[in-house]
């Protein structure tokens, strides 16, 4: 069986520095408006009155987000050109020269991964930084975070250590298109079930 | 809303609406069967497919405008396998292709009954499947507000009643000869009388779809501005634009046709009123269109 890379994501380490987003920016010369890696700021709680004490019961986690190379990839299965492809290693992508523009994988991608380039008019979308690895470097936001909250590897040798991805708000049921990723959530993450959780900066991303 | 979007309301509902007119001719042509040789039921079968020439055209030209690279829509089957917006274009290169056959025959005026046939039915088969075709594009599982069976409804519902709303007006705008044929005259009577009921029906419907289609907004359940709260706040306008414009609409239509059922001579601008009418509907369906692309919400970021 073929080797199959995936992500690893420490949110409960997560600063929210960004360190990741510009590495990736700055690799592969990204226009501004598209970032193939985001960092999704989460935010919610409320302060509680006790007695007569204010209790502070909000919280905020960051996200580092990029393409989960899924294993069922929703976006190669929609798109018509078969612009976007999966290869051996799980990694997904995109043909520029196939892509005629109809954004139907921008549509059906529950991570934001396809992110359209208005000026060339087509997808574009994380490549994994497969060149580095064929240099045996790692992906350039793996490099960058010097928190080191983000990992990449063999995606069964990471589950094996990490366990499976959970289902943590902003995500998606994982059973949807079986993300080839893995993640650490935050202490916090239980509490997005409150009415008042929500994607701080959603404009950004 | 996003470009993308627009032009899509307008590719759906173009097509639909072509679809729709298509099937109901078929209808009438095969219930008419003993006078399909008649001279006015060709001139009226000749009418009826340069307006569904023209809506598919449009169609098309909305389709096309609404990508970003037309250049590579050559390679828009190349997924036939797994993409349903594949199988869309080919199923709607082979309805344009049937209706391309049909025009050309009705211009070079060749009657041939066995040839009209199998290019109808043809033309019925991949019309219904081109409808479910371009329903299956949106029930996507990652998008919950779309991946409901309430969608191909909507999307059939809509090509019915504009369709069967469009032929009425194709008869009544014919010339005297068709309405005077004898057989064909019943036979219309009969059908504009379905239509005329079926319609009504058809568009309450329609509406309680759209409805339900908003409702199944609040299926995120944890993001504040999924809520149907927010969706109604937003769009109860636009919904009641559907609703207002969709109902006196409908009621106008039934009103100007029923003069004319039965009394072919019946006097008056029954063509103009009844194009007024069907433009009521029409926009009320493309309210519902538009409150269709704004319920789409993706279970993730």
């Amino acid at each position: 069986m073929a080797k199959r890379y995936g992500f690893h994501v420490n949110s409960g380490s997560c600063t929210g520095c960004k360190a990741c987003q510009i590495a990736c920016k700055d690799k592969n010369q990204l226009p501004v408006g598209i970032l193939w890696r985001r960092v999704v700021e989460v935010s919610g709680g409320q302060w509680v009155k006790r007695g007569e004490a204010w209790i502070d019961q909000t919280f905020t986690y960051y996200l580092s987000v990029a393409c989960m190379h899924c294993e069922r990839p929703i976006c190669v299965g929609v798109c018509p050109t078969r612009a976007l492809t999966q290869r051996e290693d799980g990694i997904v992508l995109i043909d520029a020269d196939r892509c005629m523009g109809c954004h139907y994988c921008e549509w059906a991608c529950p991570y934001g991964a396809l992110q359209f380039d208005k000026q060339a008019g087509v997808m574009t979308k994380c490549d994994f930084c497969y060149d580095y690895l064929e240099q045996g470097k790692p992906p350039a936001c793996v490099s960058a975070c010097q928190m080191r909250v983000l990992e990449f590897g063999e995606i069964h040798d990471l589950r094996k250590k990490y366990g499976s991805v959970i289902h943590i708000y902003p995500f998606p049921d994982t059973s949807l298109t079986e993300p080839s990723s893995t993640l650490i959530p935050h202490k916090d993450s239980h509490q997005t079930k409150s009415d008042t959780t929500q994607i701080g900066n959603r404009e950004e991303i | 809303m996003r470009k993308v979007e627009w032009s899509l309301v307008f590719f759906t509902l173009f097509a639909q609406v072509a679809i729709g007119l298509f099937l109901i001719l078929v209808v009438y042509q095969f219930f008419q069967q003993e006078g399909a040789n008649s001279t006015a039921l060709a001139d009226f079968r000749s009418m009826s497919f340069l307006i569904i020439d023209l809506l598919l055209v449009t169609a098309v030209l909305a389709a096309t405008y609404h990508l970003d690279r037309p250049i590579n829509a050559y390679l828009a089957m190349a997924n036939l396998k797994k993409s349903w917006l594949s199988r869309e274009m080919l199923l709607g290169l082979l309805f344009g292709c049937i209706l391309s056959i049909l025009s050309l025959l009705s211009w070079l005026e060749i009657y041939s009954p066995l040839i009209l046939s199998i290019l109808l039915i043809a033309g019925s088969v991949v019309g219904i499947a081109l409808l479910y075709a371009i329903s299956r594009i949106y029930m996507l599982r990652t998008v919950p507000t779309w991946n409901s069976i309430i969608v191909p409804f909507s999307f059939f519902g809509t090509s019915i009643l504009l369709g069967s709303l469009l032929f009425g007006i194709t008869v009544v705008i014919q010339p005297p000869s068709l309405h005077s044929s004898g057989d064909l005259s019943t036979m219309l009577d009969q059908l504009l009388d379905g239509i005329s009921t079926g319609s009504v029906t058809l568009m309450f419907i329609q509406i309680l779809l759209s409805y339900l289609i908003l409702k199944r907004h609040r299926v995120q359940t944890l993001a504040i501005d999924s809520s149907f709260d927010y969706t109604w706040t937003r769009y109860r306008l636009l919904f009641l634009l559907r609703l207002g414009s969709g109902l006196i609409g409908i009621t106008l239509y039934i009103n100007f046709l029923y003069p004319f059922i039965g009394n072919y001579q019946a006097e008056g601008p029954w063509g103009l009123l009844l194009i007024v009418s069907f433009l009521m509907v029409f926009l009320s369906e493309t309210c519902g269109r538009i409150l269709f692309y704004a319920s789409y919400k993706i279970a993730g970021i």
